[in-house]
């Protein structure tokens, strides 16, 4: 018999509110007003940095398409942030494809690494509580997908 | 959810996390061993900054039961997958909850814990642990 005390592990690690917090702010309507005009600019610099990411995942797939298999997920999570955030992205600069696939998966990392730095900066200045849980959620989402493509560019 | 329950959580979670960790070590070797050892670390600390943010000590379980058996080096790694991506979330919430110091750092283990379970051979998520 076990003690009362012991408990299952991924209990312990159990959180509920999160779920909601993501579709709550999915479902914003992203032409409402801001009730707080901080928080509009880090969703809208937000949105702007995924579409700026769709971009660039789109450009080095037309460019390597043998990349493509590998790549479509990872854009697609880009496409769920896009939304998640409201849609509506306005990309500014143009990406440029690099040469070779390995220099072009290592531009995409470099994008996802400031791209994380900035959703947790994002996230820092916001007063809407369920942003900054979307952001958190997507800073840590970016984050994860440097390694990823680090195995790719080694594979 | 307040940000006491949400720091609650984290510690809870946390410890969570360094039991698992002390199994996963005991299953691989050489690099990844010391992968392992490191983040044990890293969610020791975590859990005692969680702590230090709040005015009563939270109590933890001595000990957990694991959500499948571990008895090698894919299930050790399996678990840290696990393990990772549930923290997301619960940084989350502490996220939600705080502002500031607080708000910064848990978008910052966020970030890590996030990695580190694709590093152990996670998939990516446009959530992670969601």
């Amino acid at each position: 018999m076990q003690p009362i005390s012991r408990r299952a592990l991924l209990a312990a690690l159990g959180s509920a509110t999160v779920v909601g917090a993501v579709a709550a702010c999915g479902s914003a309507d992203p032409a409402a007003p801001s009730t707080a005009a901080p928080s509009e600019r880090s969703r809208q610099d937000s949105a702007n940095d995924e579409q700026a990411l769709l971009d660039a995942y789109d450009a080095v797939m037309a460019a390597f398409p043998d990349l493509s298999t590998a790549l479509v997920e990872i854009r697609a999570q880009h496409a769920d942030h896009l939304q998640a955030l409201g849609g509506a992205g306005v990309a500014s600069p143009s990406f440029t494809v690099p040469a070779t696939d390995t220099a072009a998966l290592e531009a995409l990392r470099a994008m996802e690494r400031a791209a994380s730095r900035s959703r947790r900066t994002a996230c820092l200045s916001t007063s809407d509580a369920d942003l900054a849980g979307l952001l958190t959620f997507i800073a840590a989402s970016e984050a994860s997908h440097a390694p990823a493509l680090r195995d790719l560019a080694n594979a | 959810m307040n940000a006491d329950e949400a720091l609650t959580a984290g510690i809870r979670g946390e410890d969570a996390a360094v039991y698992a960790y002390g199994v996963i070590g005991a299953h691989l070797s050489g690099g990844s061993r010391t992968r392992a050892r490191r983040a044990l670390d890293a969610h020791r600390l975590a859990r005692q900054q969680l702590q230090d943010g709040l005015a009563t000590q939270i109590a933890v379980a001595p000990a957990y039961d694991l959500p499948f058996p571990v008895t090698d080096a894919a299930s050790a790694r399996r678990l840290a997958v696990r393990v990772e991506e549930a923290l997301v979330p619960v940084y989350a919430d502490i996220a939600r909850t705080t502002a500031a110091d607080a708000r910064a750092s848990a978008v910052t283990a966020a970030m890590e814990c996030a990695t580190r379970a694709v590093s152990w051979g996670g998939a990516t998520s446009a959530f992670p642990g969601a």
